[in-house]
Formats: structure tokens, C-alpha cells, sequence
């Protein structure tokens, strides 16, 4: 790929997830100008790199939403809801065309159509603004250069103003803005002013009070050169003996963030592959367990190595650290254009943009919360007049909070609408036809929430356009599970339901039981994993369809994992058992294998290809042998 | 260090650096009345000036001073002074 295209591919999402990130905060804030200029300046960057390609449609978005964002930045023009929804809409435009460009290196065919329609609605605004700006053309904010020109009667001609305001933290940041205002070419006049300070013992000579005002013969991309690194804090204005002043042009604020970031760009694929690398060491490490070791010198060898590989491993895993605050965006803006379309009126409050997770876990964190948070708006919050009904506000709360927890990240997506009532959700599972594999009565209330996992469980008593079909909570299940986290329900009937994700922080080490069945090695989860018995072939009593075994006074549902990997091959039942006792998607389930081999520590690897379809699997993981071992997800394959 | 404090006055010399700033406050806390006097000064870090600006000590030295006369003297003369913003 084109190198320079490759640069705009990372640069270009960033820049419109800032852009993203100011405007939503300026919906709370209509009047912050630091954060119209922020959003500004990222709109601005955007279209300046989109020129470089061949991506007309995006550019022609791009300069009208900069037109927009310029004219609330002069004044001209209001920062409603309105606006900034449309905003909001020009970006996750701009988002998905980078997507589609890194994917299929062009915008789509619709690209045009799409751009049309969002620069019809941008110059709409502009229309307005324009009369606006005509009406009040001498932008107050000039009228210093008059006076300061004034008290400069000698200095004559066509000039460059400017006034400085250093902010307070400059002599901190190392920076002397005096020196920087007597670098500006041919200055003819400097006044220099100070704040009003406490000139007691309690004066701090080194907050920055400092003002300047100046007049320079040079023209204003001079002067703006020389005052580049603080253009933020400079107003640069071009002034002639006749009083007509201009703005000067080339006063586009300088991005801050750019130059006082200390973080180091690199390629995630670099990184990926210094993470697979202490993967494969990790691997290594685990062959040297086969080795003969009559003096145990090996093993005190083996102990050091295995805590600096650990700790290499975590070093790795530390660099692929992400925050979450583009998926916790990206799904508050979803969860408000959601929210209107089903006509709604939620309050939508997201927390916890610092976290930072894996960016595998990240990455696929976005589809399973977009999913709660379709399914909490569809079905759980209730229309306003329901909600008057049964005595709430009008407007309901959905909160999206994530945090961290130990090694964990925890993401919990909570409403306050109808809830779920665990008799109802028994009943429709009977409906389903559930009933024959899960003694449904038996259930307690809260295992009966844990229902909605179960494949093929839909509550809503209509399919919607918004949550869709085909998708259940099964679904986002296993896309967790797929993460190595789970998930957890808590719902009370009339008042809402909050569902928590719980995900490893890291791509940890995984610890997997190997065991052995039909000849094949496969891995559990040792968490999944409750305890080990032994039992003889006689203890397995047939039930109905199945068998069952008694596990201190509990009868177990007993199935071979033998049989569940390749149904069909029937084996004689052997003299003596290994049996697993581990805890399946409906509840506890004795696993029966052929024998139980070691623990081991592995990387788990999400299954890619052919090996995605395989039922039940939820990664591989490379053995020290160089065997694949496939690791099982009990809970769905004992279903 | 290039801040001196004297029995009457205050001397700034060489090269005034942002350090500099507290010892001089410090000083004109002590005595407001006390004379700054820039003769040997060659230049001097925005901090510095912002104390003499705030506490607008009598400044000897920077008139005839080939370093600093030309930018300097209208700044800490009173008659050029600009009102500070409000």
C-alpha cells in the first residue's frame, strides 16, 4: 500500500475520533471555544490529508463541515443539539469511508450520493450564518489593534497586530514567551502587560501573567512562522493605516496535542508479532516440562525462566493496551441515534473512556455492547406513556460504565426501564420448547434470567427493525466467552436490568486442563472446571434420553465428551471413568473422558478459517510439541 | 545565580533565567523599595520581567545598556506602560 496512504489510514481515524470526542462534549459545554477549535482544527487536518487522494466526495463533506465549524468558531453561527448532530453525522461518515478505504481502498459507490446529502444539510447552516456574519462584519474583538495603534502613532503602515496570551502554565512548560514575541520579524512596537497578582509573601513568580501586544512591518505568515508554536494563544491581525482590519487567514490555531505528545507511533503489526514471539518462548518454555529431571536442577532452571518469560510476556501484552474510549463513543452516539429512531427520550451517560484493555478486547468489544445496548433501548426502556403509567420520569437512563476490577475490565450496560421477570422468561422457555432439557421449575429466579443465553431466546413478543433477528444473547455470549470474559445479568421486574461483561485486561495466559478423548487431546478452561472424580462404569444410570450420575446426592446429567466431539461413533463404556464435573449453560453436567493429562499455562488464539464453524471450540493454543491444541467451550458444547 | 541583593539595591547580572525570578520577588517582598539595577544585564527570561512589571520596583541600567535599552526601556518606562487586562 501506498505509504503516504498508509500514514492517512492511522492519522484519519484519530483525527475524527477527536473531532468525535469535541463534539459530544460540546454539547454539554455550547460555548467552550477550546473545544470548537479542537474539533475545528481536527476537521481542518482531516481535509487537508483527504486532498492528498483521490477521495472527492469525503473532501467535499469535509470543507463544508470545516466552513460550518469555522463559522461557530467566529461567532456567526449557534452550537445546537441540531448542528452538532449533524456534525456527529459527518463524522461516523468520515469513520466508516476510512473503514471501507482500508478495507477496499475506495469510498463505496454510494460515497457520492451520501456526501450530497451531508453537504446539502452543512450548507444549510452556512445559508444562515452567512446573514449573520454580514450584519455584524467588525467582529468586536478587534478593536484593540485601533487602540494599540493609537498609542503607536510613529509606528505607520501596513501591519501585522498581534496579542498574546500565554497561558499561566508557560514558564512551567520551559517556554519564555518573551523570547518568543522578540523573535517576531521587524517588530516595530511590544507592550508587555501583567495581571493584576497578590504581591505578598504568597506571589508566585512563576504562574504566567504575562500579555503582550505588538505591531510588526512583516506580513502575517511571518509572523505567524515565529509564532507557530503558540498560535493557539495568538491573535494574528492584519491591520492598514486606513482602519480596515482583516483576520489574517493563515491564523489556524496550532494543535497542541500533537506537539506534547511523548507517545512512540507503532505499527500494531509490529507489535503483534513481538507478541507472538514471546507466545512462541512462552511455548518453548512449556517443552522443557517432557524433559527428564532426576536432580531437579532442571526444575530450578525452568522456575526462573518461567518468571521472565512471564514478565516478557506482560511487557508485551502492556504495549497492545488500548483505552475504550472509541468503541464507549462510537456506542453513545449509536445509543442516541437509536434512541431517536424508536422515538424514545433516554439520558445516555458513558463512563470510563480511560480504561484501557487488550486491543483485541477492545476491538471486540464494540458488536456484544452495541448489542445490549440495542436490545436495553428496543425492549427494555419503555415508551414515555408506560413509564408515566407505572410512575417514573419520562426519560429513562441508560448507562454504559467500564472499569477496571483487578485483572479484569468490566463493562456494564444498565437501564432503568421495564426489567425482566424471571416467571415470564420460565414461561416463554417452556414455549420453546426449552422445558425438556432444563427443569425449568427448578431454576431459582436468577439462573432463570440466565435463560436469555440460551440459543434461540427472544422475549420481545415483536422482531424490530432495531434489534433484529437472528442475533440472540447466545450470541453475545459466545463473542465473550470468544474474549475470554463472561457475562453476567441482574434484573428486577419494573425497574431495569443491568448486564456486566467481565473481560481480561490482557490476552492472559490461559489455564487449560488437557484430557484426553477418543485417542484426541483437547484443552478445558480450568475454570470451567470444578472438580475430577473417578467412577465406575456402573455408577452411570440411563435417564430417559441420557445418563446421569450422583455426585454427592446431586444427580448429574452424564454425558462423554467423546460423544459430543464425534456424535455418532458409539464406543463400549469402559471399566473405570475419569469424570469432570463442570458447570454447563444449564447448569452443572459430569463430563466423561478417557483420561486427564497435565495443567498447562497457553496462549489462547481465537479460531481463525475452517476451525471458526467447529461447535464448542473457543480457541486453539500451539502445545510445546507443536501440536494444535483445540480448547472447548463446556458451556456451549454441553448444551 | 544572577540575582545580588546589596545593601541598597537589587543587581541583576548576565543572563537573568526563569530561577532567577523568585530570588528578585523574594527580594522586593523583602524591600519594595529597594532599586533594581540592570547595568551588567544582558538579557532576561519573561519571568524575570513579569516581576518587575508586577512589583514596579525603580529599574536603573536599562537606559545606555546596549543589550537591553532598545526593546526593554519603553517596556518598564511608565509612560509606554499598557494598562494590564482586566
Amino acid at each position: 500500500m501506498d505509504e503516504l496512504l498508509e500514514q492517512f489510514l492511522i492519522e484519519g481515524p484519530e483525527l475524527a475520533q477527536r473531532a468525535g470526542q469535541d463534539l459530544l462534549a460540546l454539547e454539554r459545554a455550547p460555548n467552550d471555544a477550546a473545544l470548537i477549535d479542537s474539533a475545528f482544527r481536527a476537521i481542518h487536518t482531516l481535509k487537508g490529508s483527504v486532498g492528498l487522494f483521490d477521495l472527492a466526495p469525503m473532501g467535499r463533506v469535509l470543507h463544508s463541515a470545516e466552513d460550518v465549524l469555522d463559522a461557530v468558531r467566529k461567532g456567526g453561527l449557534a452550537a445546537t443539539g441540531d448542528l452538532i448532530d449533524l456534525l456527529l453525522a459527518v463524522v461516523d461518515r468520515t469513520e466508516t469511508w476510512l473503514e471501507d478505504l482500508g478495507r477496499d481502498g475506495g469510498l463505496g459507490a454510494d460515497a457520492g450520493l451520501e456526501a450530497d446529502r451531508l453537504v446539502a444539510r452543512l450548507t444549510d447552516y452556512l445559508g444562515g450564518a452567512d446573514d449573520d456574519r454580514a450584519t455584524s462584519k467588525a467582529a468586536p474583538d478587534v478593536g484593540w489593534v485601533e487602540t494599540l495603534r493609537l498609542r503607536h502613532p510613529g509606528v505607520r503602515g501596513r501591519l501585522t497586530a498581534v496579542r498574546y496570551c500565554p497561558d499561566t502554565q508557560a514558564f512551567f512548560r520551559g517556554d519564555d514567551p518573551l523570547a518568543i514575541v522578540r523573535a517576531v520579524p521587524d517588530l516595530r512596537a511590544l507592550e508587555v502587560s501583567t495581571g493584576p497578582a497578590d504581591l505578598s509573601a504568597n506571589y508566585d513568580p512563576f504562574l504566567c501573567r504575562l500579555a503582550f501586544e505588538l505591531l510588526s512591518g512583516a506580513n502575517a505568515d511571518q509572523v505567524a512562522e515565529a509564532l507557530r508554536l503558540v498560535k493557539d494563544q495568538a491573535d494574528i491581525v492584519l491591520s492598514n493605516d486606513s482602519a480596515t482590519v482583516e483576520t489574517a487567514p493563515a491564523a489556524v490555531p496550532f494543535d497542541k496535542t500533537g506537539a506534547a505528545s511523548t507517545s512512540l507511533r507503532v505499527d500494531g503489526r509490529q507489535v503483534d508479532a513481538l507478541a507472538d514471539q514471546a507466545d512462541q518462548l512462552v511455548i518453548a518454555k512449556n517443552a522443557l516440562l517432557g524433559l527428564p529431571d532426576p536432580d531437579g536442577e532442571l526444575a530450578r532452571v525452568q522456575a526462573m525462566i518461567d518468571r521472565l518469560t512471564t514478565d516478557l510476556h506482560r511487557g508485551v501484552m502492556r504495549l497492545r493496551m488500548t483505552p475504550l474510549s472509541p468503541v464507549l463513543r462510537r456506542l453513545e452516539r449509536q445509543a442516541r441515534q437509536l434512541a431517536a429512531d424508536l422515538g424514545k427520550s433516554v439520558d445516555i451517560e458513558v463512563r470510563g473512556h480511560a480504561v484501557e484493555a487488550d486491543k483485541g478486547v477492545v476491538d471486540g468489544l464494540y458488536e456484544p455492547l452495541l448489542h445490549l445496548v440495542r436490545n436495553a433501548l428496543d425492549h427494555g426502556v419503555e415508551a414515555e406513556a408506560e413509564r408515566r403509567a407505572a410512575g417514573k420520569g419520562d426519560r429513562a437512563t441508560l448507562s454504559i460504565r467500564a472499569r477496571v476490577d483487578g485483572d479484569e475490565v468490566e463493562v456494564e450496560v444498565c437501564d432503568d426501564g421495564r426489567g425482566m421477570d424471571p416467571a415470564r422468561l420460565r414461561e416463554v422457555a417452556r414455549a420453546r420448547g426449552l422445558g425438556d432439557r432444563i427443569d425449568l421449575d427448578a431454576l431459582s429466579d436468577q439462573a432463570a434470567l440466565g435463560l436469555i443465553f440460551t440459543p434461540g431466546f427472544s422475549t420481545a413478543a415483536s422482531v424490530s427493525a432495531v434489534s433484529g433477528r437472528g442475533v440472540g444473547m447466545d450470541a453475545v455470549r459466545e463473542a465473550v466467552t470468544g474474549l475470554g470474559g463472561r457475562i453476567a445479568i441482574d434484573s428486577t421486574p419494573g425497574q431495569g436490568s443491568a448486564l456486566t461483561l467481565r473481560l481480561p485486561l490482557t490476552v492472559v495466559m490461559t489455564r487449560v486442563l488437557i484430557v484426553e478423548a477418543r485417542g484426541e487431546r483437547f484443552g478445558l478452561l480450568l475454570s470451567e472446571v470444578q472438580e475430577t472424580l473417578r467412577i465406575r462404569a456402573e455408577e452411570i444410570t440411563p435417564v430417559r434420553l441420557g445418563s446421569a450420575i450422583v455426585v454427592r446426592e446431586t444427580v448429574l446429567p452424564y454425558v462423554r465428551l467423546g460423544d459430543l466431539v464425534s456424535p455418532g461413533v458409539s464406543t463400549a463404556p469402559d471399566s473405570g471413568l475419569t469424570v469432570l464435573v463442570v458447570e454447563g449453560a444449564e447448569g452443572r453436567v459430569a463430563l466423561g473422558v478417557d483420561s486427564v493429562q497435565a495443567r498447562l499455562d497457553v496462549v489462547l488464539k481465537p479460531l481463525a478459517g475452517l476451525l471458526a464453524t467447529v461447535p464448542g471450540a473457543t480457541g486453539t493454543a500451539l502445545m510445546g510439541d507443536g501440536k494444535l491444541l483445540l480448547v472447548l467451550d463446556v458451556k456451549a458444547l454441553a448444551r | 545565580m544572577s540575582v545580588v541583593v546589596d545593601s541598597d539595591r537589587i543587581v541583576i547580572a548576565g543572563v537573568a533565567r526563569v530561577e532567577d525570578a523568585e530570588p528578585l520577588a523574594n527580594a522586593l517582598i523583602a524591600s519594595p523599595d529597594m532599586t533594581v539595577d540592570l547595568s551588567d544585564c544582558i538579557d532576561l527570561h519573561g519571568a524575570v520581567l513579569q516581576v518587575l512589571l508586577a512589583f514596579a520596583p525603580k529599574v536603573d541600567g536599562c537606559v545606555g545598556n546596549p543589550s537591553l535599552e532598545t526593546w526593554l526601556a519603553p517596556i518598564v518606562s511608565p509612560k509606554f506602560q499598557a494598562k494590564p487586562e482586566t
